[in-house]
């Protein structure tokens, strides 16, 4: 049954075995005699791999009478695409690995964040079926930045929309995949009984402010798309044109840029929509916190430009402009200079060091995670556990709260 | 009191042991005291792969369970040992201690415990950490815990070690860069072991009972 899983998710047994940090060999050996799987590991591969734990249980006789459609988890059929290689599958892995992990630390701090439920139960039962998709965006989006802390104000909603979605329950991982073609995507994280969205950027060759609207796009799929396994964006795949990707599109704009937004934040600036020049677009962007394209969308959409001018204001190069109105427009290493700050301490904390890809690792993550082990919930090695780093890199980077201590 | 029949032992010590390359104390364990050291599959399994050693020690670790110097604890095992546990103690029961204890403590700990406390026997684990986060939310661990270095003390005051073979392997640790306890890292073998809580101490079947252990720090009496 493992095999079979692996084999219909493409995914190498001694990568996987390797991702997950056991024998390779061992795992070649669960893999073709699953009943030998001891049961302290199934909760773990069961959440991994998106297998009901039933599954696991099934004698290899009566796994040889079902089919791949009943076995093969509904994430797989999305992550074999050709678009994709062996290593866009592999980070999948560990994202699910991290999913589980939050669910585990969630379970002993008693912290548990599933308010994402309701809220997006809530919106897929008001929004009109029968709605052109881009009516449903706009739709979705006005209940979510109602029903949250997004509404609350009419500025740009960048800074707070990470730590917003981990309050909700949604998982948010921006990692640089450099040789993935994978702009973003969405999928559900979690054992198959205790599920979380999970929202994914490649932070490579990324703005920041690009990515807050790859997240929220990403979201806009976990609301909709819920039921097909997992939402794929492509680097460079141009405008969205079939009704999903319009409807996300929306979903993303409408929630981070609505018109009231604009509107104040061009108002505050005493910006003129008829003279919009690089420093004004500049200063849209910077207080919007979303990327050009989107800022000149959205003015068009809301009628405050003509929509012919939108390939012109596009073309404008807003760079040099934004990054000395914005700290958010510096690179990291710009961004590390200027604060005096050093890459161990910013990114080094966060990066994975134990599995075969590393990854960077959310910030709410490792505080979670930081936070568990210095209220003495969690030992030291079970916090390096779930940062996928060994335990003296884990003392070394947060300090050993129990030096001094006779254990 | 009579000698517990299984230690339960952890990765991190039995790595200890596979850096020395010496199992002659857990030998004597069984030999003289009858104290079969057992791994849980967890334990197994980590010492199968390990983040810093790799699969470096599958081969000591397969010599040992051939030799039966280590035995693994799986549910054949543990079932022949329900007799003395408490009412209630099952393969069951002890696997939902064991998720418990996972959730605040690694793998290869958790089970240790679990398996530990399920069968009322000591356990060996140098996480001290461990056992101080599973106290502190309140789950029981085992009576006693005892570490490498009581195991070691043991083996030379039975004369299964001698002082310079001691001495040797806390060389052999600290040059493979493991952590030594306080009374051992700026001190002889010798030296250290008089300042160490020593857990583990050999008896006499002719003396008075020694008190039963009632903590994890409470050093266990046994007799040959």
């Amino acid at each position: 049954m493992l095999q079979r899983v692996l084999n219909s998710a493409g995914l190498d047994v001694r990568s996987c075995a390797e991702l997950l940090g056991f024998n390779p060999d061992i795992f070649a050996l669960w893999a073709a005699n699953p009943n030998q799987i001891p049961e302290s590991v199934v909760p773990l591969l069961s959440a991994v791999l998106s297998v009901p734990q039933a599954l696991f249980a099934i004698s290899p006789k009566a796994a040889k009478h079902l089919k791949d459609s009943d076995v093969i988890p509904q994430i797989w059929y999305k992550f074999r695409g050709e678009n994709l290689q062996e290593s866009d599958r592999e980070y999948v892995v560990l994202i699910r690995q991290i999913g589980h992990y939050l669910n585990e630390l969630e379970e002993v701090t008693r912290q548990k964040s599933v308010q994402w439920k309701s809220l997006f139960e809530s919106i897929r039962t008001t929004v009109d079926i029968q709605a052109p998709p881009t009516e449903q965006g706009k739709a979705a989006a006005s209940i979510f930045r109602q029903s949250t802390a997004l509404g609350h104000g009419a500025s740009g909603s960048g800074d707070v929309l990470r730590g917003f979605l981990r309050a909700l329950g949604v998982l948010v991982v921006e990692s640089p995949l450099a040789d993935s073609r994978i702009e973003g995507c969405s999928f559900y994280v979690g054992s198959t009984n205790s599920p979380r969205p999970c929202a994914f950027a490649n932070s490579h060759h990324t703005t920041w402010f690009r990515r807050n609207a790859i997240l929220m796009h990403e979201v806009g799929h976990a609301i909709f798309e819920h039921l097909a396994g997992a939402s794929l964006d492509f680097s460079g795949a141009g405008d969205a044109h079939d009704s999903i990707e319009l409807r996300a599109q929306a979903f993303a704009q409408a929630a981070l840029i609505p018109k009231e937004v604009l509107f104040h934040v061009a108002q505050s600036r005493g910006i003129k929509w008829a003279a919009l020049n690089e420093y004004a677009l500049a200063q849209l962007v910077a207080d919007t916190h979303v990327e050009q394209k989107l800022v000149v969308s959205a003015a068009a959409d809301y009628g405050f430009i003509e929509a012919e001018r939108q390939d012109d204001l596009n073309r404008l190069d807003i760079h040099a402009e934004l990054l000395a109105l914005s700290d958010h427009a510096l690179s990291t290493e710009q961004f590390l200079d200027k604060n005096g700050e050093h890459a161990s301490d910013w990114i080094g904390k966060r990066a994975t060091t134990l599995s075969a890809k590393s990854i960077r690792l959310p910030i709410g993550y490792v505080n979670a995670v930081v936070d568990a082990y210095k209220n003495r919930q969690i030992s030291p090695a079970k916090a390096a556990e779930y940062l996928i780093i060994d335990e003296q890199e884990f003392t070394d980077r947060f300090g050993d709260i129990y030096e001094n201590v006779e254990c | 009191m009579p000698n517990p029949p299984l230690l339960v032992c952890d990765s991190d010590a039995l790595v200890q042991f596979f850096l020395i390359d010496d199992l002659r104390p857990l030998q004597a364990l069984t030999t003289t005291f009858d104290i079969q050291p057992t791994i849980t599959l967890e334990v197994d399994l980590e010492l199968r792969w390990l983040a810093k050693y790799k699969s470096r020690f599958v081969p000591k670790l397969d010599k040992a369970l051939k030799h039966g110097i280590l035995t693994k604890l799986d549910q054949n095992t543990f079932q022949g040992y329900l007799g003395a546990a408490a009412a209630g103690t099952s393969w069951g029961s002890f696997q939902a201690l064991g998720v418990r204890y996972y959730g605040v403590v690694q793998r290869g700990e958790a089970y240790t415990h679990a398996a530990a406390v399920s069968l009322g026997m000591p356990a060996l684990s140098n996480d001290g950490k461990a056992v101080r986060v599973l106290e502190g939310q309140m789950m029981s661990v085992a009576v006693p815990v005892l570490r490498f270095f009581d195991i070691i003390i043991f083996a030379h005051e039975s004369g299964a070690l001698t002082t310079k073979e001691c001495e040797e392997i806390r060389s052999a640790l600290f040059t493979n860069g493991e952590g030594l306890p306080g009374p051992f890292q700026n001190a002889s073998f010798i030296n250290g072991a008089k300042t160490f809580p020593c857990r583990l101490r050999v008896g006499n079947s002719t003396a008075a009972p020694s008190p039963e252990p009632m903590n994890h720090y409470d050093p266990l009496t046994i007799i040959p």
